[in-house]
């Protein structure tokens, strides 16, 4: 003969359990309608399609206007950070004439020599890529800026062997 | 239901997409039920047009920022509800910081059985009887006896099960009560007023 589980007992009980009826009465009830009749008074404003659309076009033209800033700081600061680079080699007399070279960068434009589309030069001496995965690498000289977000945003110094030559088309892949 | 949600998936193709007329025509059907979400947790009309215009917003971006909901309409309900919580909240504490806090107003009525409720009232009854209720409560009654949504939907944006669902309403039903007990005429107002345009 074999024992019944103890838990069987419990599993038969625990089916019969129920959740305690809401709590209803008919003064209720006529309360909660009167209140959803009163609901139903209210005038909902009508959708204002256009002023929607305007703020979205104003979202899109700020995000684009802080991007490209974002995108002119970064070449700025890795121009910077080449010259800081290249003056703790050479001595100062040279400093005077990269500060002149970088004193007007160039425009934004695409480096038409160049087969990759993702590849444009920022200012003279700077070219930028994206990478695969999204990020935005950035090479002056001997330096490479890396753009991934606050957390992944890198600087590191390139080999010569990895320095691009000028003119190159290493971006094809 | 499964009409309604094939809309929904479509009209989402097309926001994501960027199309201006999908885009317009989740506006326009969407927007009325923001609103009224959020008419219902602030409890005033100026509250709900600025929280609803920037819940819209949030939604497109998040959806165009690669979002994609299982249940739609409870995500969507959801991101207005925890909208309204952090405004409710900020002002509270603006409120508290102006005024001693008090208990709920006293509920002032136009003589029951004679002139109708003007539209101001409408606005101020539900106000002062939503207000006595506590924010899941609150959220609960909105959603399930005022707007008409099932209980699983309601389970979905409260993200809480069913049965705590119908618990939060016995107790906002039992508040209400108590709250306004016999200040509203018992008879539906729509037969007492008369029916007006």
């Amino acid at each position: 003969m074999v024992d019944r589980d103890p838990l069987d007992a419990l599993r038969d009980a625990w089916k019969d359990v129920r959740p305690p009826a809401p709590d209803r009465d008919p003064a209720t009830d006529a309360l909660v309608d009167d209140l959803s009749a009163l609901w139903k008074r209210v005038e909902t404003p009508e959708p204002d399609a256009d002023s929607f659309r305007l703020a979205l076009r104003h979202r899109g033209t700020v995000r684009r206007w802080r991007d490209r800033a974002v995108l002119a700081a970064a070449a700025s600061l890795l121009v910077a950070l080449t010259i800081v680079a290249s003056h703790s080699v050479r001595r100062a007399p040279r400093h005077e004439e990269q500060l002149a070279a970088h004193e007007h960068p160039a425009p934004v434009e695409l480096a038409a020599q160049l087969a990759d589309p993702r590849v444009r030069t920022l200012t003279e001496g700077v070219r930028a890529r994206t990478l695969d995965d999204g990020e935005l690498e950035l090479r002056h000289g001997r330096v490479r800026l890396v753009l991934g977000g606050w957390s992944r945003t890198t600087i590191e110094p390139l080999e010569p062997a990895a320095r691009p030559a000028a003119n190159s088309e290493e971006d094809s892949k | 239901m499964e009409d309604s949600q094939q809309h929904d998936a479509d009209d989402l193709a097309g926001v994501i997409a960027g199309d201006p007329h999908a885009i317009d025509r989740w506006y326009r059907r969407d927007h009325p039920a923001v609103w009224r979400l959020a008419f219902g947790l602030l409890g005033e009309r100026a509250e709900a047009d600025d929280l609803a215009q920037d819940a819209m917003l949030q939604l497109h971006d998040k959806l165009t920022g690669g979002e994609r909901p299982r249940s739609y309409r409870a995500w969507r309900d959801t991101l207005v509800l925890n909208l309204c919580r952090d405004r409710a909240r900020r002002r509270a504490s603006r409120r508290h910081a102006e005024a001693g806090a008090g208990g709920p107003r006293a509920l002032e009525l136009a003589p029951a059985s004679s002139a109708p409720l003007e539209r101001s009232d409408v606005q101020r009854v539900l106000r002062v009887a939503l207000e006595a209720l506590p924010e899941r409560e609150r959220a609960a009654f909105v959603l399930r006896e005022l707007e008409g949504h099932s209980t699983a939907h309601v389970a979905a944006v409260l993200e809480i099960g069913e049965s705590s669902v119908r618990s939060l309403l016995t107790l906002a039903r039992r508040r209400l009560r108590d709250l306004l007990g016999d200040r509203l005429d018992p008879r539906p107002l729509a037969a007492r007023e008369g029916r007006d345009g």
